[in-house]
Formats: C-alpha cells, sequence, structure tokens
C-alpha cells in the first residue's frame, strides 16, 4: 500500500478534510468581510470594528455606515460571490467540462439582455428594482434552456458539450451587441445606468431590505439544492449512461442542478449585472488544492467565491482614491480573473490534461 | 434461482430514425440464468452493444421499438435507475473518467446506491476503503487507491472501470468488451473473475470480440447478424467454421489442447 500519494488528500478522513477545509474557507471570507467592513470612503480601523463588536457604543455615523452602507454590501457581495461559483461548479460538473460557466454559457449574457431591454423599454411597469431582477431571472432562464435545446437538436438528440459551449459564446457575442445597440438608442443618462449595471456593481443604495432578503433566500435556497445533488454530480463524471447505470437519475439530476445554478444565476445578475470569471477561477483552483468531490468542492466554491467576491469589491472601493470614482467590482473580477484564470489553467494542463474540447 | 431471472420477451431493436433505421434485433426471446457467462458475438455493427444496453435497461432512444425485458417481474425499461442498479452492474464501451478523480473515488462510484444520497454520506469510511482495496486487488491495483484515474493507462482504467462493476455487488453483469484495451496477463484475469462470479450464482453477459475466450469462459453464446440473433447455445456447438465464416466472412482454424478450444485466423495470404 505506498502508491504515490496526492498531497494533502489521504492522510485524513472525509469528513475531518471536509471540517478542516471548510473552516479555512470560513476564515477566508470573514477576512474579506472584516476588510469590506472597514475599508471604503471613510475609513474605519480593524481596532475601532473590534470594539464595536465587543459592544463598544457606535458613534451616529458609524452606525449609519455600517449598517446601511457596508454591512448590507458586503452580505450582498458574499450571495453573489457564492451563487456564482457554485453555478459555475454546478455548469461544469453537469456538462463535464471545467470550461463551463455561467457567463460563458449564455446565462449572464441572457440575464443581462433581458434586464436591458426591461431598463431601456418598459422600466416602471413592475418598479425599477423589482421588474429588473425578474426580467434577468427570466433572461437566465429563457437562454439556459433555449441553448440547451439547441445543443441538443444540433446533435440530433444527443447533446455535445462543444457544441453548447460555441453557441455559448456565439449567444453572448449576440446578446452585447444588442445591449450595445439599446444603449445607442436610449437617452445619455440611461445608457450611463445601463454601462454601470452590466459592468456589474454591488452598489446597494436604493435597494430595500426585502429585496435583500429575496435574494438571500433564492441563493441560499438553490445551494442546499445543489448540495443534495453533490454525491450524483460525482457519478456523473464517468459520463450519463455509466451514471444512469450506477443508479443516478440523470435527467432528474440536470434538471434540478441547471434550474437551481440558473435560479442562482438570474437572482445574482438582476442585482449586479455581469460579474465574471467568478464561476471559473475559484471552482479551478480549488479543484487542484482539494480534488474533484463535490461534496466538499461545492460549499467550499460557495465560500471562496464568496470571498473572493468580497474581497474584489474592497479593491474596487478602495479605488475611489486613485480614480475618485468607485470600479464596478466586474472589472475588478475580470482584471484578476483573467490572468489568474491563465495561471491556474496551465498549472491545470500541466499535471494532467483537461478533457476540455472533445 | 428463478426470481434472479432475466427474460426477454419479443425484443425488437433498431438504430437510426427514419428511412436509415436498422433493425438489430426481430422480436427475440429468450431467458437468463444466474450461473451462465453469456457470450454476445457478431460483426461490427451488427447491433450487439444495442442488445446489451436494452438488457440492462440503459437502452438510448428510440432503440427499444417493441418486447420487452423483465427481471423480478418488472421491466427494465420502465424501472427506476436505482432499482437497476441494485441487481445488475452495466459497463459500457470506452468509459472515460472527466476530472481528477482518484481511483479509490471512482471504484466507490460502484457503491453509490449503497452510499445514502445526498449529503455526508462520509460513513463507514474505513470499511468502504478496506472493500475499495480489497477490489482493487482482484484487479491488480492494489495500492493504486490515491492515483489520479485520468492520467492512468487506457487498459489500467479500464480495470478500475472492472473493481467499479466488482463494487457494485450486482448478481448480473453486463459488460461491453471488457477486455479491450488489457494485456494477456489482465485478458486471463478477468476472464477468471467472470467466470468466478458465474460459479458464485451471479451471472455475467458480455460482448466479446476474442473467440477464444468465448470458447474457454462462456456457457452460452449469442450470435448477432443480420438483425436477428442466428445462433444460441453452447459455444463448442454454436461457433463452427461454417457458422464464423457465414457471419464474420472470416476465415478460421480451430486448435485443439488439453480439452480447449482456440480459433486463430487462417494463415494471412504470402504478400509477395
Amino acid at each position: 500500500m505506498s502508491a504515490p500519494q496526492r498531497v494533502g488528500r489521504t492522510v485524513r478522513s472525509g469528513r475531518e478534510r471536509f471540517v478542516l477545509w471548510m473552516l479555512a474557507g470560513l476564515c477566508l471570507e470573514l477576512v474579506a468581510a472584516i476588510a469590506g467592513l472597514c475599508v471604503g470612503s471613510t475609513g474605519l480601523g480593524v481596532g475601532r470594528l473590534f470594539e464595536l463588536m465587543m459592544g463598544a457604543e457606535p458613534t451616529a455615523s458609524e452606525s449609519m455606515i455600517l449598517w446601511f452602507a457596508r454591512l448590507p454590501r458586503v452580505w450582498f457581495a458574499a450571495i453573489v460571490g457564492s451563487a456564482l461559483a457554485s453555478a459555475g461548479v454546478m455548469f461544469q460538473a453537469l456538462l463535464r467540462n471545467p470550461l463551463a460557466d455561467p457567463y460563458i454559457l449564455g446565462v449572464s449574457g441572457g440575464g443581462a439582455l433581458f434586464a436591458t431591454l426591461y431598463l431601456a423599454l418598459g422600466a416602471g411597469v413592475l418598479g425599477s428594482a423589482f421588474g429588473v431582477s425578474v426580467a434577468a431571472l427570466c433572461g437566465a432562464g429563457v437562454s439556459v434552456i433555449g441553448l440547451l435545446f439547441a445543443a441538443r437538436w444540433m446533435g440530433q438528440g444527443r447533446m455535445s458539450v462543444y457544441v453548447l459551449l460555441l453557441l455559448g459564446v456565439v449567444f453572448n457575442a449576440f446578446a452585447s451587441s444588442v445591449i450595445t445597440l439599446l444603449k445607442a438608442v436610449v437617452s445619455a443618462q440611461k445608457a450611463q445606468e445601463l454601462l454601470f449595471y452590466l459592468m456589474g456593481t454591488l452598489s446597494v443604495e436604493g435597494s430595500s431590505v426585502e429585496l435583500m432578503v429575496f435574494v438571500s433566500v433564492a441563493v441560499l435556497l438553490s445551494l442546499v439544492v445543489m448540495m443534495f445533488l453533490s454525491r450524483d454530480l460525482n457519478v456523473l463524471a464517468l459520463g450519463d449512461e455509466a451514471a444512469h447505470a450506477l443508479g443516478v437519475e440523470v435527467d432528474r439530476v440536470r434538471l434540478l442542478g441547471v434550474m437551481s445554478a440558473s435560479v442562482a444565476v438570474g437572482v445574482a445578475v438582476a442585482y449586479t449585472g455581469l460579474i465574471g470569471f467568478v464561476g471559473l477561477v475559484v471552482p479551478h483552483g480549488l479543484r487542484l488544492l482539494v480534488g474533484p468531490d463535490h461534496r466538499l468542492l461545492l460549499p467550499l466554491s460557495a465560500l471562496c467565491g464568496a470571498a473572493f467576491l468580497t474581497a474584489s469589491d474592497v479593491a474596487a472601493r478602495a479605488s475611489f482614491d486613485w480614480f475618485s470614482m468607485t470600479l464596478p467590482v466586474g472589472v475588478v473580477t475580470s482584471l484578476v480573473g483573467a490572468p489568474l484564470f491563465v495561471l491556474v489553467l496551465q498549472r491545470s494542463m500541466r499535471s494532467r490534461r483537461v478533457g476540455g474540447m472533445r | 434461482m428463478s426470481e434472479q431471472r432475466l427474460e426477454v420477451k419479443g425484443l425488437t431493436l433498431g438504430v437510426g430514425r427514419g428511412e436509415e433505421r436498422q433493425v438489430v434485433l426481430d422480436g427475440w426471446s429468450a431467458r437468463f440464468e444466474p450461473g451462465e457467462v453469456v457470450g454476445i458475438v457478431g460483426r461490427n455493427g451488427a447491433g450487439k452493444s444495442t442488445l446489451l444496453r436494452a438488457l440492462a435497461g440503459a437502452s438510448r432512444r428510440g432503440e427499444v421499438s417493441a418486447g420487452e425485458v423483465v427481471f423480478g417481474g418488472e421491466q427494465v425499461s420502465t424501472s427506476r435507475a436505482r432499482a437497476l442498479a441494485a441487481w445488475r452492474a452495466y459497463l459500457g464501451q470506452r468509459e472515460v473518467v472527466e476530472f481528477d478523480y482518484s481511483v479509490a473515488e471512482v471504484v466507490a462510484m460502484g457503491e453509490h446506491t449503497r452510499g445514502g444520497a445526498g449529503l455526508g454520506g462520509w460513513g463507514g469510511e474505513r470499511e468502504q476503503r478496506a472493500r475499495i482495496g480489497r477490489y482493487l486487488e482482484r484487479v491488480g491495483l492494489a495500492g493504486h487507491e490515491e492515483r489520479v484515474v485520468s492520467s492512468l493507462s487506457g487498459g489500467e482504467q479500464q480495470r478500475v472501470m472492472l473493481a467499479r462493476v466488482l463494487a457494485t455487488q450486482s448478481v448480473w453483469w453486463m459488460l461491453d468488451e471488457p477486455l479491450v484495451g488489457l494485456d494477456m496477463r489482465y485478458q486471463g484475469e478477468v476472464c477468471a473473475l467472470l467466470a468466478e462470479h458465474a460459479s458464485s450464482q451471479g451471472g455475467v453477459i458480455w460482448v466479446c470480440h476474442d473467440l477464444s475466450w468465448v470458447m474457454e469462459v462462456c456457457s452460452r453464446v449469442l450470435v448477432c447478424d443480420g438483425g436477428s440473433v442466428v445462433g444460441d447455445g453452447a459455444p463448442r456447438e454454436v461457433l463452427t467454421g461454417e457458422v464464423i465464416r457465414e457471419v464474420f466472412g472470416a476465415e478460421v482454424e480451430f486448435l485443439e489442447q488439453e480439452g480447449r478450444r482456440y480459433v486463430v485466423h487462417q494463415r494471412l495470404p504470402r504478400s509477395s
């Protein structure tokens, strides 16, 4: 029994590994959250934050900033980040392809397209914020289902992942040109609003408590559904036929998986616009660290996705000092995520081949 | 053992659609009992894999056009995946594992339905590791638990898949060309596994192109040709030189040694 062993994979039992990694992820998110509470146009010392948590009486401006600006924003970043990362894991598992991502699959593009259409054409029918979210949710659902059907139709009954990813790229390009077109025809002020939305923003000003609760509940419920599918997702790595042979109801897993991931992404996109690379970098990096077991990978991706987006948001807000404007967080995730993804891809290509395009 | 019997009633199978549809089996009935090792032979494209999938309840859309396969009073075509997994293991041709799953993880997938659903499933880990170790020993991969399956050679991957079949602890094994990619030694070891499974009241139905192994291991052979099963019986009686010439269009010779019969190609024509 002296085989070459993968580092960090065998020494401990599965349950111990699970707990340790989840704790590590939680610490990461906590650090990011503390930074998120401290950094901003009005600084707040970590020491002071600690005092406040220990029960010190906050000043009026402190409590204003913490309760109405920073805390909701940090919470929001965590929720959206976990939605994007876990949806990335889900799509990658369902399609057996490490390059699948809500962004690439057109789910984000479809959501943004519908949201933009709504903002440009009909805003006001359902009220701005709520209407946009419903539109984005519909867009995400319609585009993912449309793409899945199109890929299946072209593959004559058998889904070709290659075709699906290509279709997703084409659809995203199409969606973004339609969005550009819409920007051209609406008023300048509206166009500015759209642009900011499309770059991805975590600004929570003007969103009500009810909306925050709605988003949080939707994402957390999706996460629970995904967790229940996690064991089946492992078996799906053998292919649909083998998974079915081993007792997995493949169609049901696929349906629940696509639905939960789409709901999570749709809701997230509705409030934040396009935020790329979270669903790609986080799962990919974690797979290198902890292996592909979805029982651990899925919840850990959710935690680390939360930490990644919270940290990106901190960077975006810290940038205020240099640019005298807050960068959209989507710019930060792409700036950091794209090179990081290339690095991670190179690492995983070296350790073995990525079975991406087959 | 009749409750473990597999019954085929008027099964009609085809592949392709519309004009291009090709019937690979036409109203065939049969029954299979545990203790048998049943080989399915026939030329490429004769529908062996389609037949095996139908028996395993793993048919693709449109393949079964009439008839049924019944196990324990249930039609396999309408059975739940979980119910099927309780009594039969199915191994398709050239299965590929995506992502960096370890050997142990893939073998453990054979126990999927017995691991409970959803969250957790880490209970009884020590016992499971011991079981996995035993299965891997049977396919000559003892101690390779932590290696990444996709980094193994084709033959080693195939043996991992066979360990996965062992892990299912199913009565019926349905294997599509399990010897592909295996070297001489492991072809023999896998054939020994099949024979042993049958002798402990399991049943095996497998597709195989090596007629010498079929002669040696199988208690029964099905010959698929031209849309029907043209031969069904003991290999020595069914696989005659004439049948092989007709079905495969190949000229073979039989070598007999110590009660074993080998099927070999006739000498190749000299090229110059």
